[in-house]
């Protein structure tokens, strides 16, 4: 204990002017304070990135991966699965302990987690467990899963990602409303103390499965300006920064000497959704005019070559049932004059778009106006501040919607939530299909239920080729995730992508002498 | 004395009224769902309306709104909308780091500010005056943002004589000094270029009054004419000015916390705007009016300090 406070003293003296200590690890990170640090509440960037690294699941996706081809055991050491793909039964590791005096983890605990991911008064994600029928403790390290319909993907909604990641019921039970600000897991760092609007600061679990954190102490500092975000990791101060998704960011940190910069996945997935019921776009040749007209060549090179993908399909390239045999309209003034000429609009259309302020997403909006006006589509973009924005667009008044967003890379989710019936915007069942697409209902929900992967990934593919070919949507470009951090810092995997959007720090990241 | 007090803490009573209530519709009638907001954009329709069922959003306007007064009333401000922790305990922690830097902005602006104004305006006309008439304007129209990141590129990156980044929890007066002192520079040459311009037009109308001649004449030291007589004369206005522009020191306190990193009423109340949490907004608006009102009245009684012939009634 003495030694905690003696080291606590330490650290606070030397917090701001401590350079880079062997063991300590400074994060900087883009928002003024942290949210709610219950995972199964939290629904922001910087709240899920840091619970990333307090977290685990029954299984997870291999360290700096965020492709669900790359799950591999975590809690669960093997598991199996019925005929039928509804009954799954894991086998628990026996040495997996929870952080302070909370005890070990066993199946009870698991049990209690997935049933509370699922419950809607407590999870923000409880939708996402609908197909559960029960979750049994069927030994003291054996859970069974009993589905009521085939979901997608099963293993997916185990990893340590929203309702996947495992808390401990005596924790959640002892701390009560308490708990979403002191975060209880079985993962490589341990909640150790909240300084309103400064930091959350963990420390290493020495207790952990895989053996203790070679990093002792993270400070996981909330910075919301970027200039002096970039000027803290400039001098020292910080370790390792959340980057601006911008080109013009990576060109910059890098020139700073000893500078690492990650580019990874998931990509946030640009989109502008076109309203289906409006006119003039409820007509489909105005739609592809609109496709046509989009050069997405263009538009990855003004969003910057190292930072973005281009876009093909509505689902992100490297999701699990994406496909890039899609319809796709090649990028021509002429056709999409025609197209327009062909529907009745020889002068043009004009089309209505309400926008947030966010700079990141209003410039590329005002690129695609910019390339829209050669093919005589005048765009005319309603700024509107950005919790406005998601008000508006939410209550169906957008004619062309444009939206990021970065998903669980299941093809499934992308297309529920954008582009299947019950997803459109004004509806009780309402997520976020803005353009009232549903030309694909029947593939999406058939692909949900199919067990055989090969005849899933068929009906994925073929509902991809029908939103294409009515223009629903047209992709634009992917975003992908920017950090920097020191390269004195080893994390002892390579960075390529993180579900939770922050790198993974785990008991082998370490600071090179 | 007591009386006036007691009367103008009576009016600041009906003045918060006033503010909460229409603090209350403002951000009701603001477009942005704080159910949206919390739960992300992945929510569907149904997990936002048992959200607004459980923050109370789905009552009529005038239910939330008696239920919000007689919170008020008895001390219970509500816990915040996203973080669910109470908001006058959210606001009492952050609180004195405010204070801190705007006081001590403030004492920098003074000491700085009254001595260059008297001094541009006994030197009226000269280079002393165009100099310091340049800086304050160049002060008064230079944005906060910006000379905190010039302060920042000079004194922590270049020289590295401060941290970029405030820990805002230094213990000893050592640190808390090093914490402060670029935030303090940014915002007190601000309030210094105010009182300086503002010392500078009151010192010259009471150097043109009859008897600041009639002292000259009968041969007193300048030195005693310039600090005995005529400054004292002049500090009524410079003070209301400071009262007045302590609001727009707090506005500017925003901008300065989040450049330096600060922990303050700036950083909790962009967080609350962007997630429009009603809550703490509602609570960061009665802060902001007490304070605002505190100042008023301070400002009154120091006029009776500075000029014996005021008389409270």
């Amino acid at each position: 204990m003495k030694r905690t406070i003696g080291a606590t003293l330490i650290s606070l003296l030397t917090a701001g002017s401590a350079l880079a200590a062997g063991d300590t690890l400074n994060v900087g990170m883009g928002s003024a304070d942290a949210g709610k640090l219950d995972p199964h509440v939290a629904t922001s960037t910087p709240d899920k990135g840091l619970l990333h690294w307090m977290f685990n699941g029954l299984v997870r996706i291999r360290p700096g991966e965020a492709n669900p081809a790359f799950i591999e055991p975590d809690i669960a050491e093997s598991w199996t699965q019925s005929d039928d793909g509804l009954t799954w039964t894991f086998k628990l590791r026996q040495d997996v302990d929870c952080h302070g005096d909370y005890g070990s983890l066993d199946a009870e605990d698991v049990v209690f987690s997935l049933n509370r991911a699922a419950n809607p008064d407590i999870s923000a994600f409880a939708k996402d467990y609908a197909a559960f029928d029960s979750v049994e403790a069927t030994g003291d390290h054996e859970v069974t899963i009993k589905l009521k319909n085939p979901v997608p993907s099963l293993l997916g909604l185990l990893v340590p990602y929203h309702g996947g990641n495992i808390v401990c019921k005596d924790a959640v039970e002892a701390l009560g409303a308490d708990f979403e600000r002191t975060p209880i897991g079985t993962g490589p760092f341990m909640f150790a103390e909240y300084q309103p609007q400064q930091y959350v600061k963990l420390v290493a679990n020495p207790d952990y499965f895989r053996g203790e954190p070679k990093i002792k102490e993270i400070y996981y500092r909330y910075i919301p300006s970027d200039a002096s975000r970039d000027l803290a990791f400039q001098s020292g101060e910080i370790d390792m920064i959340y980057g601006k998704q911008e080109q013009t960011w990576v060109e910059r940190i890098s020139k700073i000497p000893g500078t690492k910069v990650a580019v990874m996945k998931p990509g946030e997935m640009s989109v502008i959704h076109l309203n289906m019921k409006m006119p003039p776009l409820d007509d489909v040749r105005v739609r592809r005019a609109v496709a046509h007209a989009v050069n997405r060549d263009a538009m990855v090179q003004f969003k910057g070559p190292d930072v973005t993908l281009s876009a093909i399909s509505p689902v992100p390239e490297g999701n699990l049932g994406y496909t890039d045999d899609v319809p796709t309209y090649e990028y021509s003034i002429d056709k999409a004059k025609a197209l327009l000429t062909e529907a009745g609009h020889p002068d043009g259309v004009t089309i209505k778009a309400i926008h947030t302020t966010l700079p990141g997403m209003l410039t590329t909006m005002e690129a695609i106006q910019a390339l829209l006006s050669e093919a005589g589509i005048n765009m005319e973009i309603e700024t509107v501040e950005h919790a406005t924005f998601h008000e508006q667009i939410r209550k169906d008044l957008s004619q062309v919607t444009h939206y990021a967003a970065a998903r669980f890379p299941v093809a499934d989710v992308y297309l529920s939530q954008f582009f299947h019936s019950d997803a459109i915007v004004g509806t009780p069942t309402a997520v976020a299909n803005f353009s009232h697409c549903a030309v694909a209902d029947e593939e999406i929900s058939a692909a949900r239920a199919e067990t055989d992967q090969k005849k899933q990934l068929e009906l994925w593919a073929e509902a991809q080729r029908k939103i294409m070919d009515e223009v629903c949507a047209v992709p634009i470009v992917q975003s992908l995730q920017l950090w920097a951090w020191k390269d004195t810092l080893d994390l002892g995997v390579e960075a390529n992508g993180s579900l939770n959007l922050s790198p993974p720090v785990t008991e082998l990241a370490h600071f090179k002498q | 004395m007591t009386a006036f007090v007691l009367k103008r803490l009576g009016f600041a009573v009906v003045t918060l009224f006033a503010v909460l209530t229409i603090v209350f519709f403002i951000v009701r009638v603001l477009p942005g769902d704080p159910a949206v907001a919390i739960l992300g954009d992945q929510a569907n329709e149904q997990a936002l309306a048992a959200l607004r069922a459980r923050l109370g959003l789905d009552q009529p306007l005038y239910v939330q709104y008696v239920e919000f007064l007689g919170g008020v009333i008895v001390g219970d401000w509500g816990v915040s909308m996203v973080s669910g922790r109470p908001v006058i305990q959210e606001i009492l922690k952050v609180l004195p780091a405010t204070l801190e830097l705007t006081f001590v902005s403030l004492l920098l602006g003074a000491l700085f500010g009254i001595p260059l104004g008297v001094w541009s305006a006994v030197r009226r006309n000269r280079l002393p005056d165009y100099i310091t008439r340049m800086a304050s304007l160049l002060g008064l129209s230079f944005p906060a943002f910006v000379s905190a990141v010039l302060l920042l590129l000079v004194f922590a990156i270049q020289l590295r004589w401060f941290p970029v980044i405030s820990s805002g929890q230094g213990t000893t007066l050592g640190e808390r000094l090093r914490d402060l002192a670029l935030p303090a520079i940014n915002l007190g040459l601000i309030m210094a270029a105010y009182i300086t311009r503002v010392a500078r037009s009151a010192m010259l109308e009471v150097l043109n009054q009859d008897y600041v001649r009639t002292a000259y004449a009968k041969g007193l030291a300048f030195a005693t004419i310039i600090w005995r007589h005529c400054l004292r004369n002049a500090m009524i206005p410079v003070v209301t000015v400071v009262g007045l522009y302590l609001g727009i020191l707090i506005g500017n306190s925003v901008l300065t916390e989040i450049v330096f990193n600060r922990p303050g009423l700036g950083k909790l109340i962009i967080g609350a705007l962007n997630q429009r949490d009603y809550t703490m907004l509602q609570g960061m608006m009665v802060i902001y009016t007490l304070i605002v009102v505190l100042v008023n009245l301070l400002t009154d009684l120091t006029y009776g300090l500075i000029d014996p012939r005021i008389k409270y009634a």
